[in-house]
């Protein structure tokens, strides 16, 4: 007889105790395949919330913008950047960024003002449609401006409202102009709702005395092509003159809570993997113990301590992944019902992370890696759990594992 | 021999078997319960120094500030908010501060801020930001009269400013008209976070009222500092009652600091299902080792019933010892939970090394405490060991029902 038929026929002896080996294995895995699912999809969430709500997936500056943010630090390769992205299937957005006081009335506030293209903006990210009163700028400049959702409240601003707009223009001198709000942003992020003024970027112009020139573009394929890839696209224009980033350089905070995120679940997945484990370890121990009898007759009868050994792996071989199968299977279902469904997480009230809002759905991510990790890792525990009481049973001396009662 | 006895000594019998089972499930206890106190000790050490830095755990404020904040909506009284705190034993320290909105500029050019007035003398002693001045020093009473500010490091290199520099805060007073005021840098911060690192202004309270135009009785918020965070709840029934009658409203930190509120809503449930996930794998061992057992010692119970033990007796036995099981394993998983817990609350993990760049993760604008000490309650340890008895409890229903399930003559036939 085969050996692999051997070991399932010894598998069947017991039924009993097969069936809930194969039982805490299948629901371990499919516990963590959903636990996979999840993490993964949290990580979307974030992701996706960083480069939607504004960053795109890549940046480009000036190298000078850096942490000055200077407005003297213009980007002089960005139409072209845009052009070539544009000729790619990347959609690119020309911003120009300065600082200014927005007041109206008594209330007053700092601002960051992004001159933008509206229809670039619209093309590119989440930003304009995610608003709560109002309309993101039309496509024809008249001083209008979007207000962060905080911004607005702190200025106690609503749409329609005229706002005055004081800022230092290129040559220094201080230029003001009355702005009326068109639109007031959802909340997107502390990055966003507490402190950007968002306005036509032609508009812009008049003010800051800028004519044309923008310190920032960004760029994104909507998830279809890699970063790295948007990356070299932009480099090949941009040259070395300019800093290219990815939003994970751009809001490194972000990218670390999508880090801490992967490693704590690694961490949670071996306590998985452990529990799991041990559980097994016990089942496949009492199988050893009970049938030293047996095993002993096996060697008296000539069978090698290797021969031992890999029978009881092979039992184990076969358990873990008829079990981890079953298990994945039933995981994976989980994960396409989370994904289509997702769990809402708006009775938490507003959540964002390092500044970075998200969506307040949070729904799974199925990925062959969310799959098979789990499923893999399930069946390497198994046979590593059955490793100890295969090397018991082969070092068996015949005569006295007969004689065990 | 009473039936606990027994179960005992029936576990013993297979002194492996049941050591494993133990290992399991302790160690899935001591790590849920541990997780929880880390992550109830990231959460608490956030906001406590949030409410610290900021308006404290309690804030009062002009009622109509919260919706459209403006230096004309100020608490009108802060010596009336300063007795009230002085007849309530659990206020630690009281903050008057004035918060506003402005913009700074200096030769390289100009930012939007926020500018927070601060008492000096208080702020020294509880403020986090005090601690975390990188050059110069933190504010002092003198400063008052030097017009002395501490800003972050974003902020000063965005500006080209360094300590001794100058720059100019232009804000809307109390009767909306622009003023201007010049301020000298004293100290550079740097909390961790993009938001406060690069747009905060921290001032002497004095030269804020003046810029804005309050008097010495008025700031735009009080903030109640308690020594025991959990006493809010009461204390901020307390501070209701006192100041009813009053121009003002009072607020706990949540409403202030909703970011913050929210993030340990979501993290505090998220964590109990994680924490409860391991437990749950753990306490399935025991389904598995005590099934097993009823399987094996079929022959036992047979001849146990033919002996005229009675059905009840035998389940009730099983079900006691997997509750044993779970019981033992529990309170050596609690105990080695909390004494890990309990160790690294003292020693403190220090993960600001482990973090690219060193930037923490912020919740709003706050950056999250990266030096990790668990705070262990006791509604920890009830959560995690309630679950592990419920159960374990509802595991061994089927293994208690199973035993009993043997035809015995058949089986004393057998073999």
């Amino acid at each position: 007889m085969s050996p692999w038929r051997l070991a399932w026929r010894n598998l069947q002896r017991n039924r009993g105790r097969t069936g809930i080996s194969v039982l805490a294995l299948a629901v371990s895995t499919t516990l963590l395949v959903v636990f996979h699912g999840m993490v993964y999809g949290l990580d979307d969430l974030v992701s996706r919330g960083a480069v939607n709500l504004g960053v795109g997936e890549v940046e480009v500056h000036a190298k000078a913008y850096g942490l000055d943010q200077s407005i003297y630090a213009t980007l002089p390769t960005a139409d072209a950047i845009v052009e070539r992205a544009r000729s790619r299937g990347i959609d690119a957005a020309r911003r120009a960024l300065g600082g200014g006081l927005l007041s109206s009335g008594e209330k007053s506030s700092g601002v960051r003002i992004w001159g933008v293209d509206p229809a670039a903006e619209r093309a590119l990210g989440k930003l304009p449609s995610h608003l709560k009163a109002g309309s993101y700028l039309p496509d024809t400049n008249g001083n209008r401006v979007v207000l962060g959702s905080e911004l607005a409240r702190i200025l106690g601003a609503k749409v329609g409202d005229r706002l005055a707009l004081i800022v230092q223009a290129m040559d220094a001198s201080t230029s003001t102009e009355m702005m009326t709000v068109d639109g007031v942003l959802e909340s997107a992020g502390e990055q966003i709702d507490g402190t950007v003024a968002i306005i036509d970027r032609r508009d812009f112009d008049a003010l800051f005395g800028t004519d044309g020139k923008v310190h920032e573009v960004a760029l994104s394929s909507h998830f279809q092509l890699p970063e790295e890839q948007v990356v070299a696209v932009a480099k090949s224009v941009a040259g070395d003159a300019a800093d290219v980033q990815t939003w994970r350089a751009v809001l490194p905070a972000v990218a670390n809570v999508v880090d801490i995120t992967r490693s704590s679940a690694g961490l949670f997945s071996f306590v998985f993997f452990a529990a799991a484990g041990l559980g097994l370890l016990n089942t496949m121990l009492m199988a050893a113990t009970e049938r030293i009898r047996e095993y002993g007759i096996l060697k008296a009868l000539g069978a090698t301590p290797w021969r031992i050994l890999t029978d009881v792996a092979r039992e184990a071989f076969l358990l873990g992944s008829l079990s981890a199968c079953a298990g994945g299977a039933v995981g994976l279902a989980a994960v396409f019902a989370l994904e289509s469904h997702g769990i809402d997480l708006s009775k938490f009230g507003k959540l964002s992370l390092s500044g970075v809002g998200f969506e307040s759905v949070w729904r799974a991510h199925a990925s062959a890696d969310g799959v098979l990790v789990p499923v893999l890792g399930m069946l390497l525990v198994t046979v590593a759990a059955s490793l100890y009481p295969a090397l018991k049973a082969a070092r068996l001396e015949p005569v006295k594992a007969i004689a065990h009662v | 021999m009473n039936l606990v006895k027994l179960a005992w000594r029936n576990l013993l019998r297979n002194k492996r078997r049941t050591a494993i089972t133990l290992v399991s499930i302790a160690s899935g206890c001591a790590f849920a319960l541990f997780v929880i106190a880390l992550m109830d000790g990231i959460h608490k050490k956030t906001i406590e120094d949030a409410a610290r830095m900021l308006a404290g755990q309690i804030t009062v404020e002009h009622p109509a500030y919260r919706d459209a904040p403006g230096p004309a909506l100020f608490v009108p009284s802060v010596g009336a908010m300063q007795a009230v705190a002085s007849k309530i034993p659990e206020i630690e320290s009281v903050k008057p501060l004035v918060a506003g909105q402005g913009m700074v500029a200096s030769a390289a050019g100009s930012v939007g801020v926020a500018f927070l007035g601060v008492d000096p003398a208080i702020e020294g002693d509880v403020s986090p930001l005090a601690r975390h001045m990188v050059r110069g020093r933190f504010l002092v009473p003198a400063d008052a009269d030097a017009r002395g500010v501490v800003v972050g490091t974003k902020l000063a290199a965005r500006m080209h400013v360094d300590l001794g520099n100058k720059v100019v805060l232009t804000t809307t007073d109390v009767h909306g008209e622009v003023v201007e005021e010049l301020l000298r840098i004293v100290g550079i911060f740097s909390l961790g976070s993009d938001a406060l690192d690069g747009g905060l202004v921290e001032m002497p309270l004095a030269v804020s009222r003046r810029v804005i135009g309050l008097t010495d009785d008025e700031a735009t918020q009080v903030g109640f500092l308690l020594g025991d965070p959990d006493s809010e709840e009461q204390v901020i029934a307390q501070v209701r009652a006192m100041v009813a009658g009053q121009p003002v409203t009072v607020y706990s930190w949540a409403t202030l600091l909703p970011a913050l509120a929210s993030w340990e809503a979501s993290g505090t449930r998220g964590h109990h299902v994680i924490c409860g996930v391991v437990i749950f794998l753990a306490s399935f061992t025991i389904l598995n080792t005590i099934l097993m057992s009823v399987l094996e010692r079929k022959r036992e119970f047979a001849m146990l019933l033919a002996l005229g033990t009675s059905p009840a007796r035998l389940r009730a036995q099983v079900f006691i010892e997997s509750v044993l099981l779970g019981v033992a394993g529990c309170a050596a998983g609690l105990a080695l939970g909390a004494a890990g817990a309990l160790a690294a609350a003292r020693h403190g993990i220090d993960l600001r090394d482990s973090v690219k760049d060193g930037a923490a993760p912020t919740v709003g604008n706050l950056a999250v405490s990266l030096q990790l000490r668990p705070i262990l309650t006791l509604g920890d340890v009830v959560f995690v060991g309630s679950l592990v008895l419920i159960l374990t409890m509802v595991i061994a229903i089927y293994p208690t029902l199973r035993s009993t399930r043997i035809h015995v003559a058949n089986t004393l036939r057998a073999n």
